[in-house]
């Protein structure tokens, strides 16, 4: 995102049919879910991040005035919250730092500290997302670029627009691989199931920060995660327009306990994610003088 | 035996761009048909989705061999094609693909039809099919009735509608960049590229796929090929993530390219015909060597002709294994094909 440059290729205008809309068009945002077939809610569609982001701190100054709302935000989402909040709502996971919204910061191990340190010494140098690698499974949720979500029976992909991330939830039964026996993985193992109308989704085997600098990040500033990490993602669509996935990661390696935060989403109509090819055009390393 | 050069060059970029693989647990695949003895039934019917079409889900293999991996016009005459097409071909296979997309770590866009060591899931929902390579580049060919654009932004993976045609899935594709190769061997294509694509399931374990490709800036008829792709059971993908940033291309371009010389048609004229060989360990195989162009070209095996590059006025470039005649007194040719593994010798069929 700050170092690569999309360029924009798009179907023309494509008004999806089966979208709810009011008489004047618009997308009824509260309109029921779709479901599948077999009475699933579906998850299928295009989705962006729904939550705003503060300004961090590291972006003080370095953003004009155009890119910021008069209170001072980095304008990437819209300036009215989508969605009313929701009282229950674990904690919102911010993007830059995942822990912006967790009162008393997250339960970092001393380990989990010193990584986030040196990343942070280096101006996230080796933030994946900057070096077209597959990120953290947080970071891709919450990254600006829109992603798109096809629903199976007994498969489900998500496909990220940015630097061309490709995840697979497999529903067909499967067992998830004990810890540590399969080869670690940037987007690890996940299977699903439902609980009602909720997936919930468990992932193992990620590849974690002992295995790269460009591993085991949660946001921008590289909260990490360790090769012990395992992530519990329930997804909900409560209405047409929103998806929320309450993340809960269990990394006895990086955090002394669990924590679950929220990821909130609004669904994308009539366009779809563009081509991003994060290799085509790579600068940032060159503009920060690593290599 | 093949040429090993393709190994010994995916060696290096792996070796060096570190391509690092995953795996699932060794599984046994869901909903496959299975025989008594519990092996998954590749013959049985070809699946079908609710609403009655085949079902092409599933995680599948390229299965069309060596054919058409350095040269996807291998069954057509250098006159189809253009002659900046070709110049640029010979460039690019005189220097082992170093620019290739491989080797930059980019999409192979329309090459991903004639590159066979990739796997590729296809995820099939009734408006929208999705094929997933296991270098985590995507297609999504939309089912729901909309058009190709008369003129898209060109994109590396292209733009695919697809559509059904009795029992047989017929994709449409336009909207390629330029920058990408229709073969590793480097044959070019404008972004007027079109690319008509006609998916039959056989039966459980296989897909055959007739690809057209129509670019008629370079190429004066349509390059018509056969994609079988069979299904990969009781496994899971072995995916890769190509890093960019570990300075294989810059490694590569000191490879000289330079070593290749001009060799004089009646000169390479004489090693035309049949040739009849032999490996190491007995066994046999046939090359047959034409001129066409100004390039001598060998089809070993009937897989279809390749390119051979002159190192000397007898030593050729077969892919990086050496191809040596030696013309004999009263008109015969010797051959020896050196590979890294060992030689191949023999003689041209009188």
């Amino acid at each position: 995102m700050l170092s690569s440059i999309a360029l924009s290729a798009q179907w023309g205008k494509f008004a999806d049919p089966s979208v709810p809309r009011d008489a004047k068009g618009g997308v009824r945002m509260d309109a029921p879910p779709p479901r599948t077939a077999d009475g699933k809610p579906d998850l299928s569609g295009n989705w962006l991040r729904a939550d705003r982001e503060p300004l961090p701190s590291e972006l003080a100054g370095l953003f004009s005035q155009r890119n910021r709302d008069a209170a001072g935000d980095v304008v990437v989402e819209p300036p009215v919250p989508v969605f009313p909040a929701d009282p229950r709502s674990p904690p919102i996971a911010a993007f830059w730092d995942i822990s912006t919204n967790i009162n008393g910061g997250l339960p970092m191990t001393p380990w989990a500290a010193d990584v986030k340190k040196k990343r942070m010494a280096t101006d996230m140098k080796d933030n994946p997302d900057a070096n077209c690698m597959p990120m953290g499974l947080t970071q891709f949720h919450m990254q600006p670029q829109p992603r798109k979500i096809v629903q199976t029976p007994k498969l489900i992909v998500i496909l990220y627009e940015s630097n061309y991330g490709l995840r697979y939830i497999y529903l067909d039964g499967r067992k998830l691989p004990p810890a540590g026996e399969p080869q670690p993985w940037w987007y690890g193992y996940s299977v699903g199931r439902w609980e009602g109308d909720t997936l919930v989704v468990e992932t193992n085997n990620l590849r974690g920060a002992e295995e790269s600098q460009y591993d085991g990040w949660l946001d921008v500033r590289g909260t990490p995660f360790s090769g012990q990490a395992k992530f519990t993602e329930r997804f909900r669509r409560p209405m047409f327009g929103k998806l929320e996935i309450d993340v809960t990661l269990d990394d006895p390696k990086a955090f002394t306990k669990p924590f679950t935060v929220r990821i909130n989403q609004r669904v994308m109509v009539d366009e779809e994610p563009i081509e991003f090819v994060c290799n085509e055009n790579q600068q940032f390393r060159r503009r920060i003088k690593v290599d | 035996m093949r040429p090993s050069w393709l190994v010994a060059c995916a060696s290096l970029v792996f070796a060096t761009g570190i391509v690092l693989d995953a795996q699932w647990i060794k599984l046994t695949t869901p909903g496959l048909p299975r025989t008594p003895d519990g092996k998954p039934n590749l013959t049985a019917p070809a699946p079908r989705t609710a609403d009655g079409k085949p079902d092409l889900s599933g995680l599948w293999k390229n299965d069309g061999g060596d054919r058409l991996y350095n040269n996807v016009t291998a069954d057509m005459s250098v006159s189809d094609v253009a002659p900046s097409a070709q110049a640029l071909f010979t460039k690019r296979s005189l220097e082992f693909g170093k620019d290739s997309m491989e080797t930059q770590c980019l999409p192979l866009g329309p090459a991903y039809l004639t590159t066979r060591y990739r796997d590729m899931r296809i995820v099939q929902t009734p408006a929208l099919i999705v094929i997933a390579f296991d270098d985590g580049m995507h297609r999504t060919i939309w089912m729901d009735g909309r058009s190709l654009e008369k003129d898209p932004n060109p994109t590396w993976m292209g733009y695919s509608v697809g559509r059904w045609d009795g029992d047989v899935l017929v994709v449409e594709s336009n909207g390629y960049t330029d920058r990408s190769w229709l073969d590793f061997g480097g044959h070019p294509h404008t972004e007027d590229l079109r690319i008509t694509e006609r998916y039959t399931r056989r039966n459980v374990g296989r897909i055959e796929v007739q690809v057209t490709m129509a670019d008629p800036k370079l190429y004066s008829k349509p390059i018509v090929f056969m994609m079988p792709i069979k299904l990969l059971p009781d496994t899971e993908m072995l995916e890769g993530f190509c890093e960019n940033h570990h300075k294989s291309r810059e490694r590569m371009t000191t490879t000289k390219a330079a070593t290749f010389v001009q060799v004089p048609a009646s000169t390479l004229s004489r090693y035309a015909g049949t040739y009849d060989t032999v490996e190491d360990d007995g066994t046999k195989h046939f090359a047959t060597v034409t001129l066409d162009g100004s390039d001598l070209w060998l089809d070993y095996d009937g897989k279809g002709k390749e390119l051979l590059m002159a190192l000397s006025a007898t030593r050729f470039s077969w892919s990086g294994s050496i191809v040596e005649f030696a013309p004999l007194n009263g008109g015969g040719v010797n051959v020896e094909i050196h590979y890294v593994e060992g030689t191949e010798r023999g003689a041209r069929r009188k």
